[in-house]
């Protein structure tokens, strides 16, 4: 398991220095000036070209590569273009409201588990077609309109939770109020996919013989679904959880813009627009982590649960 | 036994669900009670960047450098474009190159740096332009000699030559903002978000970055009482959810989007008010003369014959929006209020076949929101009846705003909205030959025109210098380079238990905001 986790490690740092120096030449490659835009219209071309000398936009690409990750490697994220702030500062102060707000949305979708569980041991009974209709319905419904809908009736209509913000975050009560649209706005869709994923899991593992036989002997079924069934079933979606980061993550963009909260997706959205390069490859680097992060945790979860895992990595 | 704990589980998440609905309700009914009328909940799109008045870039920077720093005069707020005395108690032009001007004593500053004085206002003018500095906006200041100290309250600005523009763009805008000598000097010269002292009305009791300021009362401020004792600033990227926001009783004002109007007209929020403000800025098509394809002025007069401007102010604007008379917007300086000629597609037909065009194919380059698109595709459903086949280039900000820069004389049709303060001259400085390919995407080039806008920065003769800005629009418009859409409007939206201050284009001045009793 230790080399396992090693080789795993050094893996998720490979994964991230590629899809960061994609991101880079990537971000360079789409056209608009950061001089134009940071400076403004009435700038002179002397001060245009003396931010883009201090920003290395004068030089090859490769050259502004190798500065970005010497920057990196002495902890020097670089400069927000418009406020001078160092981007690390910026990055950081976002980083726990969208580390919250997706690992909620995640632990919410857990949700789907025990609703697929009952759907699956219930086949083809009420429950398990309602909760087929309602699962498919939300999954086809983009986060933006779910989002915009609880605004309206949750916020306008019964004015129970708040529209806007993160909240006090020194208020963990206050902050949790405004979390729950968000978090509902994310999750919805993800509660209905697992929720399918694991009702189809569980059908195929409660046939298979070594349920039959737990049965059998007689064991409760409580024992037999929590021991022997859930714990094969639910594979397959910590897996998918692994990789729903990515997902929930991009999902947080229209979300954190749509309920003003900040975050790491609508700072992401706005330096992208402004061209504020080193603000876009700082959050572009903390999201990465946080996906590649994400995965990595999934893989050694599943290698835990299922120590199968471990031979075919050998 | 399974399904007996299962039960259980449900009865236990049930209880825990009822207790927790019953704090939350105590907490929003705890809150809805913490709120005093004297608070203000103001909506920005954004949240400021710099508030160093020679770095300013953005509409929320533009408004906390207004209510944070005091100037010697400030903009009225009203429809008109009026200036009254602020930080100054008297100030007077005795001639073209010399303004004389009086501080109000007893206005502080902030923290422990005594009293706003004349060094103040010499030192926060003259690092514009002190080529150190690097000031984007060195322009404001460009005519500046010095500014001379007669005694602590007292001083003279001398300019090196006359500068019109000083008393619409410069002394009341933003450049006009007078900054602690002592405060700016110890954070190097310049600052950002920390200006270290302020002396406006109001100062950052606290600045959550991305989410929240928060500004109190500054008790050092010698104009007219702050109207409320704590004013929150919400930076709300999206037009819609700040709408949501008021709704919800979240925020007492916001600028809407255009197309939000015709909705709040029909059904106003209850305690609701709209008010709708023409601004200085400009929307405007530009078409390249510089292209090959563009370069007979008769294809370039077809064009603009064959657009229809009321349809696009109806399908793209919702009717919102006046027409356009020309660069200069309604109220100021050089206003024609000259009706443009309606729509002549036979003319414009006429004139293509006089040029010997039987069918062209042309690209507009837009900014891909759903203002612009419409506006675009109403433009080439036009065009497409004079036998121009128009494609749309979509394109995002940062992309768009480079698009002369990539393209240089390929470009050829461009729909675009320039930013003005209340002086023409920061319109037409846009069209000069030195900015052809860096914002003069038209590539206007003409001489007479460059004589015109030099000659209006220093006519202080209003009459005449009105007339210098009827010429220059003569010039663009026989160009055919610019057909003039609409100064677009800012449409705010506030509660009727405040009194807003509002600069005539819309802008908020958080200084005179005011309980309405």
């Amino acid at each position: 398991m230790i080399v396992y986790t090693i080789k795993r490690v050094v893996l998720a740092l490979l994964i991230i220095a590629c899809a960061v120096s994609t991101m880079f030449v990537m971000i360079h490659a789409v056209p608009g000036d950061p001089a134009n835009v940071m400076l403004g219209p009435r700038a002179t071309p002397e001060i245009k070209e003396a931010l883009r000398a201090r920003l290395h936009l004068d030089q090859p690409l490769s050259t502004q590569l190798f500065y970005f990750f010497k920057g990196l490697i002495s902890g020097n994220f670089g400069f927000d273009l418009r406020s001078n702030r160092p981007v690390l500062d910026i990055v950081l102060e976002q980083l726990p409201h969208t580390f919250i707000l997706v690992s909620s949305a995640l632990i919410v979708s857990t949700l789907g588990i025990p609703v697929g569980c009952y759907a699956a041991m219930h086949r083809n009974g009420k429950f398990d077609r309602i909760v087929g209709a309602i699962s498919v319905s939300i999954i086809a419904v983009p986060a933006i309109v779910v989002g915009l809908y609880m605004l309206l009736f949750f916020s306008v209509e019964l004015r129970v939770f708040p529209v806007i913000g993160a909240g006090d975050s020194e208020d963990w009560l206050n902050y949790l109020w405004h979390l729950t649209l968000p978090v509902v706005t994310i999750s919805i869709a993800w509660i209905g996919y697992i929720s399918r994923l694991v009702r189809a899991s569980m059908i195929e593992v409660l046939s298979q013989n070594h349920v039959r036989m737990a049965r059998a002997f007689g064991l409760p079924e409580a024992r037999v679904i929590s021991r022997y069934a859930l714990r094969i079933a639910v594979l397959p979606s910590i897996t998918m959880m692994g990789v729903s980061v990515a997902f929930i993550l991009s999902s947080t963009v229209i979300t954190e813009i749509i309920f003003a909260r900040p975050g790491l997706g609508s700072l992401l959205y706005e330096s992208v627009l402004s061209r504020n390069y080193p603000l876009v490859m700082g959050t572009v680097l903390m999201s990465t982590i946080f996906i590649v992060g994400g995965t990595t945790i999934a893989d050694l979860i599943n290698a835990a649960l299922d120590p199968r895992a471990l031979k075919e990595n050998d | 036994m399974f399904r007996l704990k299962f039960i259980k589980a449900i009865e236990r998440f049930s209880r825990n669900l009822s207790l927790a609905a019953i704090v939350c309700s105590v907490s929003i009914v705890g809150t809805i009670n913490a709120a005093k009328s004297s608070e203000l909940n103001v909506r920005l799109g954004e949240d400021f960047t710099t508030l160093d008045p020679a770095f300013w870039q953005s509409g929320a920077d533009y408004t906390m450098i207004n209510v944070l720093f005091p100037k010697l005069i400030e903009f009225k707020s009203g429809s008109d474009w009026e200036y009254e005395l602020q930080a100054a108690e008297s100030i007077k032009q005795v001639d073209e190159l010399t303004i004389k001007f009086k501080l109000k004593p007893g206005l502080m500053w902030t923290g422990n740096y005594g009293e706003v004085t004349t060094e103040d206002v010499k030192y926060s003018y003259e690092r514009y332009i002190d080529p150190e500095l690097n000031s984007p906006i060195i322009g404001d200041w460009l005519a500046l000699k010095e500014v001379e100290i007669v005694d602590k309250y007292s001083g003279i600005i001398h300019l090196k030559e006359p500068f019109a523009p000083i008393w619409w763009s410069t002394l009341p805008y933003t450049s006009g903002a007078i900054v602690s000598k002592k405060a700016t000097e110890e954070a190097g010269g310049k600052f950002t978000t920390d200006p270290g002292a302020t002396a406006g009305a109001y100062k950052i009791k606290s600045w959550t970055p991305r989410e929240k300021t928060v500004l109190v009362p500054h008790d050092g401020w010698n104009g007219p009482k702050a109207g409320f004792d704590k004013i929150t600033i919400l930076p709300i990227q999206e037009p819609k959810s700040a709408e949501i926001a008021f709704e919800a009783g979240e925020i007492d004002i916001t600028e809407i989007s255009i197309g939000s109007v015709p909705n709040f007209r029909e059904a106003l929020p209850v305690g609701g008010v709209l008010d709708v403000r023409p601004t200085a800025d400009y929307t405007f098509l530009g078409i390249n003369i510089a292209n090959k394809d563009l370069s007979d002025v008769r294809v370039r007069q077809a064009i603009k014959k064959a657009i229809d401007v009321d349809a696009i102010l109806e399908g793209a604007y919702f009717g919102v929006p006046e027409k356009s008379t020309g660069l200069v917007a309604p109220g100021l300086v050089g206003y024609t209020g000259v009706a443009p000629d309606p729509r002549d597609v036979d003319g414009a037909k006429a004139l293509l076949a006089e040029a010997g065009v039987s069918a062209l194919n042309l690209e507009v380059d837009v900014l891909n929101t759903a203002e612009f698109i419409t506006a675009a595709q109403i433009i080439q459903a036009n065009l497409g009846e004079i036998g121009i086949n128009l494609q749309i280039n979509q394109l995002d900000s940062g992309a768009f705003w480079n698009v002369a820069a990539d393209r240089k004389e390929a470009l050829q049709l461009t729909l675009n909205n320039y930013t003005s303060p209340p002086d023409p001259s920061w319109s037409t400085q846009w069209f000069l030959r030195d900015q052809k390919g860096i914002w003069n995407w038209v590539w206007l080039d003409s001489e007479e025109f460059d004589n015109l806008h030099f000659a209006a920065l220093k006519e202080t003769d209003m009459k005449k210098r009105e007339s210098m800005y009827y010429d220059m629009q003569r010039v663009m418009d026989d160009s055919g380079g610019f057909l003039f859409i609409m100064h677009p409007p800012s449409v705010i939206l506030y509660r009727d238990n405040i009194k807003p201050g509002l600069y005539p284009n819309g802008g908020l001045k958080l200084s005179e905001f005011q309980p309405a009793n």
